[in-house]
């Protein structure tokens, strides 16, 4: 038995499921237990929602775009950009600069940044803020460009009605299962760099397979960002849920 | 202005303290406090517990332990049809070996209780 947290298993063995803090060893006081049974992303979750009905109101379809540094998430927004217009308007989450806002207003969109200073994934109270400054008349889609990082952002509802991964051919076909949180969750897979296939040995077919085994409610696009290439359709696509009411995963 | 914590995990531990607030009377008598963590939930077991230990006596809870429960997701072998618990997506089934399957559950992320001293 486990003598600290009094669970039947050893600690160590792939059974003992109880992990302690350090503090609190050594007292057995007399105690009696109360529930609680709350998710605990529930003020942020609240703040989703809101920020959701706050989307809704307007008609706006809202995109949270996430993947690693450098997988090509501004370089899509620029495309897209330069297809929408004003009918897109890009909220950027950065740990620090405005780079990215600035590429995407000079691609013919407006955009908002945020700097978190250190926070390593957007959260709805950021939204919620972001909301206060945003303008949004005239526009169909909002993408939220959130930080780059494949890891945290899975965990947080911004208030958007999908959450889109990008996976780009460098970062290798075997990512999917490494972050399964994230990929669980989405409602799209763009891959991207597909201008880098003739230099990549990337296998489409196990990547989607990959993200299936997680995950049955999604989309799959290949993507350049630099050429445009598969652009259109993904812009297309996410017209056409604007047009039906933006209610989706 | 809300604080803001660069390290993710102590902001989820803040929370959960947000949550169990009003069910403590006394700081000094809350002894554990119960927390779920599944395989998607896209939160570190691991680093909550390190938020605890920072966070837990500046709030007064100096005779707390955070225990973490674990889970694992509940998956069906679309190959076999078999239904089977896993810690570790990256496999397949344990019977047939297929990823060919369907998660049925496993993002929990809850507090589910905690323990006061009488």
């Amino acid at each position: 038995m486990c003598d600290t947290c009094g669970c039947s298993s050893s600690i160590g063995s792939p059974e003992h499921r109880h992990v302690l803090s350090s503090l609190g060893l050594g007292r057995e006081p007399a105690s009696e237990t109360i529930d609680v049974g709350m998710k605990i992303l529930l003020k942020n979750n609240e703040c989703a929602s809101w920020n959701r009905a706050r989307f809704d109101e307007r008609g706006v379809l809202v995109v949270n775009l996430i993947g690693s540094p450098g997988c090509g998430k501004t370089t899509i927004i620029e495309a897209m950009a330069r297809r929408l217009k004003e009918k897109m308007v890009v909220i950027e989450g950065d740990v620090r600069t405005r780079r990215d806002t600035e590429r995407v207003i000079r691609a013919g969109s407006r955009a908002f940044q945020i700097e978190t200073n250190g926070a390593c994934h957007l959260d709805a109270h950021g939204i919620r803020h972001a909301l206060e400054n945003v303008e949004l008349d005239g526009c169909q889609i909002v993408v939220i460009e959130n930080v780059g990082n494949l890891v945290c952002p899975a965990a947080y509802e911004l208030g958007e009605h999908q959450k889109a991964a990008i996976l780009s051919l460098p970062e290798g076909d075997d990512k999917v299962l490494k972050y399964p949180a994230l990929f669980y969750r989405i409602g799209t897979l763009l891959i991207n760099k597909i201008d880098l296939a003739p230099y990549m040995e990337f296998n489409f077919y196990k990547a989607v397979e990959e993200c299936k085994s997680l995950n049955k409610n999604f989309r799959a696009f290949s993507v350049s960002g630099k050429t445009g290439e598969g652009v259109d359709e993904f812009c297309g696509y996410l017209r056409e849920q604007a047009n039906k009411g933006g209610a989706m995963r | 202005m809300r604080t803001v914590f660069a390290m993710h995990e102590l902001s989820l531990m803040d929370s959960v303290f947000d949550l169990i607030a009003p069910k403590v009377r006394d700081p000094g008598k809350l002894v554990a406090v119960y927390v779920t963590v599944g395989p998607l939930s896209g939160v570190c077991a691991d680093s909550l517990l390190f938020g605890f230990d920072l966070l837990a006596e500046e709030r007064g809870f100096d005779h707390a332990k955070l225990v973490v429960e674990r889970t694992s997701a509940l998956v069906w072998c679309e190959a076999c049809g078999r239904e089977y618990e896993s810690g570790d997506l990256s496999q397949g089934c344990p019977s047939c070996g297929a990823l060919r399957r369907m998660v049925l559950s496993g993002d929990e992320f809850t507090v589910d209780g905690i323990e006061m001293e009488v």
